[in-house]
């Protein structure tokens, strides 16, 4: 048989098309303004690029904000009551039983009271039995407790229904009666929750019972349709003579608590009587100064602000007083000596514990809706201005300063900062740690953006109080809510302190805490720089990466290799860079299964894959090799990672045989790793293809053996692959 | 004016990163009305970064592209012209006219467009024409490791073609033209 002569070059020029410079062509810049070009996806010119926008997710993003959206947010509305109440329970837990020395009667159906049995009893009480057997503690488990309180609930509810409305009343008095036992601390937040909402039933109650009255006759003829914004003239006599009953029943209740508490229950109930009910708010406000104990005091003052809100307006100034009010038993609380003993100290800290959600939801109601104008109103009477000038050297209570400046709007506190960082050093209690409020003032400080001479006064300042801070936990909380400003600003010798005031203070284990902190620090810090290079720049940043470990470490290395091989044009070179990128790499290939990132091993995979396509020894080929072998060594758990080790073999023998004379040998090397690595690979269509690219490479070379050996490979590969893949 | 950019054997990321950046800056939304892509993308994001181009995608299956559902040739009606596409390590031998011009009568197109060969080149045969856009980013082939990357873009108006061929060449973009006509009858004789 004979082929049919072929003259290529004959053929390509008698069938070639002529092809001559052009000097316009349609991808010429700028884009023709063509109205027969199509505009396809909206017409703009910035469009997502998958190739380059790979690298996205590994990005995290600060928890710590929670706190600045907090502070930043409004509050929201209608359910916002029902959600804190619920936080409030979340916040103090209540262990399973509840000991107290007296179970109210209430309580207790039928005077029976539930007897100490095996099954109830504490662990401590096995143990020492002799310190209850004569007691008269009885013990009752929390879940019993509110379920009675829900069976209460339902009791009132049905005998208002009942129209028995005086047992309604009776029994409601009993349970605000519960709050005047603050003997088990923790507990006094639940069950605070739990008598305010029947409280507040018994006030939407009365508050019907007498809308009614005011709408309808005794007969059941319609007297009227009351609007919203109704006034007390429309009220007809009967419906304020049964308001006016309401109010003298519960002013008859003897005892203290509990006659505020229904008074404040029916507070709206007022306007059925008055249009500016302002006398009310403000003598309630002296009567709860009669409780002494000093939370059920506070948390009376929460259900006060909770049902002025129920009003349509009120004077603010109510719950100025009763802030002042807590931050007078505050201190009274705190100025105690040190030297008294651990119990007393703890209690004391519960105390002031227990009582922060009260000011922290006080102040909220505060500045809900607040005028700009009234703002210095509010903080004069609150005692730090006068004469809109702040004081020189007030001081605060922490803790209320704490949520003052949670609420403040931003531009009070930017225009008066340094007024405030003065306020935040003098305050200076056990109430709540001085550094919180710095930190919490650099998160505000962050909503906007500041000119930076303003900016620098105030890092100079919080600088000048933080590098007294012995503790590495302190320093880091201040230092990393300032450092989103300090790296918008470009304040390159604020940022060397931060680093040389972490590498002094962290000589010895770091705490989980502070780990969680010095990583969200490192994540902005590394956020904000563009290259390695500049991370290399930072002062002792390799001695903070030392004293890293757990998951925040791979957090922090997985940002590096990120940023490092963000864009896959540049290369990377220098042996250093190298030498630590592949030991980070190695770090979170070890640590993989421990990390608490989702789809961890695609990630790590795909960051180490992407170091090791941007690495260029130049010249040097052979190291480039030893480099690839190194990886396989290091890396044996990444299938994706072998196959781009592949690859890259077989690129480097493409280049030596584009750069090299004598090429072969190392050709061969390179043939040889490629064949060594593939069968470690576990898909079986992966692994054709690259023996089928390493055959091709050796085709090219001209080793004909080691191509069809890779072929022959290729085809057993086949051959093993399931039929139903692919 | 109808735009149809041919491009294809770009073999990212095994054997390249990227498109070359002065072909990235040209290649914006917008412009293009159909794309034509003979093979060997190799990854979807490729595929989803062409569908940002022009939303119009026509693709052939290469031997190393992961989507297997891609399929082996295409034909598709652009103006006066019938286009067909295939990746071309189907034809044997590789890059051969005759054989090529054995699928192009298969197909019964104007315009064949195929790859693998990873070298731009444009024969006219029988009334008809075969392009290969070469590879867009430069990768080595089965054949060769001297490619500069390469795509083509035809600008289809009537009976005209104009077809522009961008060609990378130390550093610089380099646009040739070819100026085609096609003849009245739309049969090719065999």
């Amino acid at each position: 048989m004979e082929f049919r002569t072929r003259n290529y070059s004959a053929d390509y020029n008698s069938h070639v098309l002529p092809c001559v410079p052009a000097d316009f062509h349609p991808l010429s810049a700028p884009s023709v303004s063509d109205t027969q070009v199509l505009t396809v996806d909206h017409g703009n010119n910035e469009f997502l690029d998958p190739l380059r926008g790979m690298d996205g997710d590994a990005k995290a993003t600060s928890s710590d904000h929670e706190v600045l959206s907090e502070a930043a947010s409004h509050p929201p509305p209608k359910d916002w009551t029902s959600s804190f109440r619920r936080s409030l329970q979340q916040r103090f837990p209540v262990s399973k039983m509840v000991s107290v020395s007296s179970i109210p009667d209430v309580i207790m159906r039928s005077g029976k009271y539930l007897e100490k049995s095996s099954t109830i009893m504490h662990k401590e009480e096995l143990d020492d039995p002799k310190q209850f057997s004569d007691d008269s503690v009885k013990v009752i488990t929390w879940q019993e407790y509110i379920s009675r309180l829900r069976e209460l609930k339902d009791e009132i509810s049905s005998a208002w229904l009942a129209d028995d409305r005086i047992t309604s009343l009776k029994l409601s008095i009993k349970v605000a009666k519960l709050l005047k036992d603050t003997s088990v601390l923790q507990f006094y937040p639940t069950l605070f929750v739990l008598v305010t909402d029947i409280m507040d039933m018994l006030g939407d109650m009365v508050w019907q019972r007498i809308k009614q009255k005011a709408e309808f006759a005794e007969d059941g003829t319609v007297l009227c349709k009351l609007p919203e914004d109704f006034k007390a003239s429309d009220i007809c006599s009967d419906a304020k003579e049964t308001c006016n009953n309401w109010f003298s029943k519960i002013g008859a209740v003897r005892e203290l608590l509990p006659r505020i508490y229904l008074e404040l229950a029916i507070l709206p109930c007022w306007r059925f009587l008055l249009d500016q009910p302002v006398d009310s708010l403000k003598r309630l406000v002296m009567m709860i100064r009669g409780l002494g104990d000093p939370v059920a005091s506070a948390y009376c003052r929460l259900y006060m602000a909770h049902c002025a809100q129920k009003l349509p307006s009120h004077d603010k100034g109510n719950l100025v007083t009763c802030v002042n009010d807590i931050g007078v038993i505050l201190n009274q609380i705190l100025s105690t000596s040190e030297s008294i003993c651990r119990n007393v100290m703890d209690n004391k800290k519960l105390l002031v514990t227990l009582m922060e959600p009260t000011i922290e939801y006080i102040m909220k109601c505060i500045f809900k809706g607040l005028p700009q104008r009234q703002i210095s109103d509010v903080l004069s009477e609150l005692g730090l201005k006068k004469n809109q000038q702040f004081f020189g050297t007030v001081t605060c209570v922490s803790v209320v300063l704490h949520h003052l400046l949670k609420e403040l709007p931003i531009e009070t506190i930017f225009s008066n900062s340094p007024e405030i960082l003065d306020l935040i050093e003098c305050s200076k209690d056990n109430s709540f740690d001085q550094h919180m409020n710095y930190r919490l003032l650099g998160f505000r400080l962050y909503e906007r953006k500041y000119p930076v001479d303003i900016v620098k006064a105030v890092l100079d300042k919080v600088f000048q109080v933080i590098v007294q801070y012995d503790s590495l936990d302190e320093y880091l909380k201040v230092v990393d809510a300032y450092a989103d400003l300090i790296l918008q600003n470009q304040m390159g010798n604020f940022l060397n302190s931060i680093l040389e005031g972490i590498s002094r203070r962290a000589y010895k284990e770091i705490t989980e805490d502070e780990l969680s902190n010095l990583q969200s620090l490192l994540v902005k810090l590394l956020s904000h720089l563009t290259c390695l290079e500049d991370v290399f720049a930072l002062n002792h940043f390799p001695e903070i990466l030392d004293v890293m470990h757990g998951n925040s470490r791979n957090v922090i290395f997985m940002h590096i290799l990120n940023m490092a091989t963000r864009d896959l044009q540049l290369h990377i070179s220098d042996p250093t860079a190298i030498q630590l990128l592949f030991e980070i790499s190695q770090t979170l290939h070890d640590n993989m299964e421990f990390m608490n990132v989702k789809d961890a091993e695609s990630q790590v995979a795909r960051l180490i894959s992407r170091f090791v396509h941007m690495i260029d020894y130049g010249a040097e080929l052979e190291r480039h090799l030893a480099f690839l072998v190194d990886c396989r060594g290091a890396f044996g758990r990444l299938n994706k990672l072998k196959e781009t080790l592949v690859h890259s073999s077989n690129c480097l023998a493409i280049r030596a045989f584009r750069y090299s004379l004598n090429h072969l040998t190392f050709v061969k090397s390179c043939l040889t790793f490629s064949e060594v690595t593939i069968p470690s690979i576990s898909a079986q269509s992966r692994k054709f293809d690259l023996f089928l690219e390493t055959a091709e490479v050796a085709l090219l070379g001209g080793l004909f053996s080691h191509s069809e050996g890779l072929v022959d490979s290729a085809i057993s590969s086949l051959l093993s692959l399931d039929k139903m893949d692919g | 004016m109808v735009l149809v950019l041919a491009l294809g054997d770009l073999h990212i990321p095994h054997r390249a990163h990227d498109l070359p950046a002065k072909f990235k800056s040209m290649l914006v939304p917008g412009k293009i009305q159909h794309i034509i892509c003979t093979g060997n993308l190799c990854i979807k994001e490729v595929h989803d970064y062409l569908k940002t181009l022009c939303p119009d995608l026509h693709i052939t299956r290469g031997e190393y592209d992961e989507e297997t559902k891609y399929p082996e040739t295409k034909t598709l009606t652009i103006g006066q012209f019938k286009l067909g596409l295939c990746h071309g390590h189907q034809v044997i031998p590789w890059g051969d006219l005759d054989s090529l011009a054995m699928l192009q009568r298969q197909l019964d197109v104007d315009i064949l467009i195929t790859g693998h060969t990873h070298q731009f080149t444009a024969y006219k045969h029988e009334g008809g024409v075969v392009i290969n856009p070469g590879s867009a980013t430069g990768a080595y082939s089965s054949i060769t490791y001297e490619v500069n990357p390469s795509f083509v873009l035809m600008d289809i108006d009537g009976l005209r073609v104009v077809v522009y061929v961008y060609e990378l060449i130390d550093g610089e973009v380099k646009v040739d033209k070819i100026d085609f006509k096609k003849t009245s009858s739309t049969h090719p004789a065999h």
